[in-house]
């Protein structure tokens, strides 16, 4: 599909040393299939480096503190954005892939700005979490914004796909449950994306 | 130029002195053939043709709101989205936010469309109420990231730019001074869009206090000096217009010193109304403790009429003490009793004051002066020169 083609991955977190996570390992996966992925992602310092041939990381770093996690993730996305932006205008992407509500931010502006589709996959909603910190109505909101907006919504477990559906409202077509009946997730993601791109 | 501006106020909507700022500024930037777009909050997402040439493109409003920061955070998506429609129909060549509450949006925005911003700000946390828990920290916060991801920041006042350029440490090559304007002509209108006997007898003169009903404002130390007032010119009638968290407390503390006869709270006044009491007052009052510039003063003088004003911040330059006004030490309810009293045995020296402050405010304090000042910091920020 994507083959020989060009993915933006952005995400909050992209820890390469850290245990296996569906972003790293979808990194690996879709680089195995001759796919140039760049991944945009926070951490302590900004920096850009390769994982191999096919996989280019941009970290972006954020100075500001701020007094809840939903308005320091509003704000973090401004470097996210910057980042996006920059490697938009660089190169041409065939689509973009956005990391949870914490990436949404970025993912929806620079899709906009550069029409480019994206899809987005949501590991599990604040309703799911319930957390019920302060600003959850917010994170709830912004979530059903990030699938609204969205091309197509890749979730891991049933109860994210449920809550989106009988919550959030969202159609069940535009949701891929990237684990059910053993499927692995990584062939799963790359099915979302030829139908995105196919579409 | 193409310019995008970002507020949270605009007239008739007013709640601090940003909306008047944004919209005049806006109004003679158009007039020396700008185009000026305005994202604003709204009840429902519109677009429409606002004052003379002004394209103002409302948000819906924000639910589930927890405090004005996450707000702002929530609101800075929505314009963000909005800023890329119309960057796409035609480049915007600026965007110039105004206060914390639109730093999220205007730094967003920047770093979206890669366009330069311009940040002006109207006043600090730290001056407003003080930096004291999370919440006042975030603001205090935000003003600093705006100044810091700004090409170009702007103050209103003097005092108030060195105030911000050491709070925040901004470099002296990004910090401006270009002070607030007034619109004369609508001060200049032959009729009065209220009536004297409204607020005050025909035997009374009338002190006018207007502005927020807050603890900066220093509606307190006007309270306390109003007895001593009374006194010496019993005659005296206050009209504090505004509103405010400390309007209940006021009024309820003029009522417990026995002088609530002479005093009235007509509450938020529209701008008409505003002019109209400018006019008839024989004189405003302005007692803040922290005032960034002081509008109140300019706008008396354009009504022909003197202000008594603490001697801080802007205030220091939009009364000239002896000459447009009276200054007064801040905080201190002698000193207002003091100056009000001297000023009110006298009403030609009142209109030779008045008459001074007008003069002043033409020469110094007109929008077109301010809207030419501001494009050269545009300039500047394009690297045009």
């Amino acid at each position: 599909m994507v083959g020989t083609g060009r993915i933006l991955l952005i995400t909050k977190d992209f820890n390469i040393q850290g245990p296996s996570s569906y972003v790293k390992d979808l990194s690996f996966f879709m680089a195995g299939r001759g796919t140039d992925v760049h991944v945009v992602c926070y951490g302590n310092e900004e920096c850009d480096y390769d994982l191999g041939e096919k996989i280019h990381v941009h970290q972006v770093r954020f100075i500001l503190g701020a007094n809840n996690t939903y308005n320091w993730h509003m704000l973090m996305n401004n470097e996210l954005k910057r980042k996006s932006r920059e490697l938009m205008e660089k190169n041409d992407f065939d689509l973009i892939h956005c990391i949870d509500w914490t990436a949404y931010p970025t993912a929806i502006g620079v899709s906009r700005m550069f029409d480019k589709p994206y899809v987005i996959t949501l590991y599990s909603t604040e309703k799911e979490r319930g957390l019920g910190v302060y600003e959850s109505g917010m994170i709830s909101d912004i979530e059903w914004m990030s699938t609204y907006d969205a091309g197509y919504i890749i979730t891991l477990n049933q109860d994210t796909r449920n809550v989106l559906i009988h919550d959030y409202g969202v159609p069940s077509g535009k949701i891929t449950l990237a684990t059910e009946n053993g499927k692995d997730p990584y062939e799963e993601t790359e099915h979302v994306y030829e139908r995105m791109l196919n579409n | 130029m193409r310019i995008l501006m970002t507020t949270w106020e605009y007239p008739p909507d007013k709640v601090g002195g940003v909306a008047s700022h944004v919209a005049d500024l806006s109004k003679a930037l158009v007039k020396m053939g700008h185009d000026i777009h305005i994202l604003i909050p709204g009840t429902e997402k519109k677009e429409e043709l606002y004052d003379k040439g002004i394209t103002m493109h409302r948000m819906e409003p924000i639910h589930n709101v927890t405090d004005m920061t996450t707000w702002s955070t929530a609101i800075a998506h929505r314009m963000e989205k909005e800023a890329i429609k119309l960057h796409k129909q035609q480049k915007f060549d600026i965007v110039h936010t105004h206060d914390w509450m639109m730093v999220p949006a205007g730094t967003g925005i920047k770093k979206l469309l890669n366009v330069p911003l311009v940040f002006t700000i109207h006043s600090t946390e730290h001056g407003r109420s003080g930096v004291h828990d999370p919440y006042t920290k975030m603001i205090n916060d935000l003003e600093w990231y705006g100044t810091y991801e700004a090409n170009n920041v702007i103050t209103v006042g003097k005092d108030f730019c060195r105030e911000v350029q050491s709070l925040f440490r901004v470099p002296d090559d990004k910090i401006h001074y270009v002070p607030n304007g007034v619109e004369l002509e609508k001060f200049d209108s032959p009729k009065l869009n209220a009536k004297r006997e409204d607020f005050v007898g025909d035997w009374e003169k009338m002190v006018l206090f207007c502005g927020r009903m807050t603890y900066v404002k220093g509606v307190h130390n006007l309270i306390e000096a109003m007895p001593s007032i009374v006194r010496e010119h019993p005659d005296t009638k206050f009209v504090l217009a505004g509103k405010g968290p400390d309007l209940e407390n006021y009024r309820g503390r003029v009522k417990s010193m026995g002088i609530a006869e002479k005093t009235l709270f007509p509450g938020y006044v529209d701008d008409d109304t505003l002019v109209a009491l400018y006019r008839m007052a024989d004189l405003t009052v302005a007692p803040s403790l922290y005032e960034p510039f002081g509008i109140v003063a300019l706008e008396a003088a354009a009504a022909r009429r003197p202000t008594i004003g603490s001697y801080i911040g802007g205030l220091k330059e939009t009364i000239v003490h002896e000459h447009t006004g009276l200054h007064t030490w801040a905080g201190n309810s002698g000193s207002i009793a003091d100056q009000v009293n001297r000023m009110l045995w006298d009403g030609s020296w009142r209109n030779w004051l008045g008459e001074n402050g007008r003069r002043y405010v033409e020469d110094n304090f007109m929008w077109n002066k301010i809207a030419y000042w501001t494009t050269g910091i545009y300039g500047k920020t394009l690297g045009i020169w």
